[in-house]
């Protein structure tokens, strides 16, 4: 199941969740979250995180 | 991933510097409630008991997949709020032939509805109804 941006660019479901975390975790911390806060929140190692898809 | 959405034109990084991701894309299904268009006093729900056996909330009534993102979330912060209420919460996505059961384990609507977005961003206009269970 693919989502599209409002650009029009295609991306994954897996993408989108990723995508979507940045941007409400930007709107609710006003920061931009750091990779670590991906990995835990995704539960992934970092090998897996940089290097997936 | 990250490699993935930079290369893909999705995120910008600036090297070695730490919380530097910047999203250049906004994704349709992530819009939240501060988006045009989302009435926040709108009445979403109304138990008519303290503790309601069931509810239902129909979405098919609403077009926006933000309002209805946003609409739950805000429903679950408000059933968190009645004290010793953890109901259980099935989501009904259109797509799906068998409802998604969740716990309502969140204290505030933006965390709620943060876990919608996350585990949902593509299928937020797909959700129909969901019904709440104790």
């Amino acid at each position: 199941m693919a989502g599209v941006s409002r650009l029009g660019k295609t991306f994954t479901a897996k993408q989108g969740q990723y995508l979507a975390y940045i941007h409400l975790y930007t709107r609710l911390h006003r920061r931009s979250p750091a990779e670590t806060d991906m990995q835990k929140y995704f539960r992934v190692s970092p090998l897996r995180f940089t290097r997936w898809c | 991933m990250v490699l993935t959405l930079e290369r893909a034109g999705f995120i910008r990084r600036q090297p070695e510097t730490a919380r530097s991701i910047e999203l250049l894309v906004i994704p349709t299904s992530c819009r939240t409630y501060s988006d045009p268009g989302f009435n926040r006093s709108k009445s979403l729900c109304r138990p008519t008991s303290r503790f309601p056996k069931f509810l239902l909330r129909d979405f098919t009534q609403t077009p926006d997949p933000g309002l209805r993102c946003g609409s739950w979330a805000i429903l679950v912060q408000r059933l968190r709020s009645i004290r010793g209420y953890r109901p259980t919460i099935l989501i009904h996505l259109s797509n799906s032939p068998t409802p998604i059961s969740v716990v309502a384990r969140f204290d505030q609507a933006e965390e709620a509805f943060m876990y919608f977005a996350i585990e949902f961003s593509t299928a937020t206009e797909d959700l129909e109804w969901i019904t709440i269970m104790h």
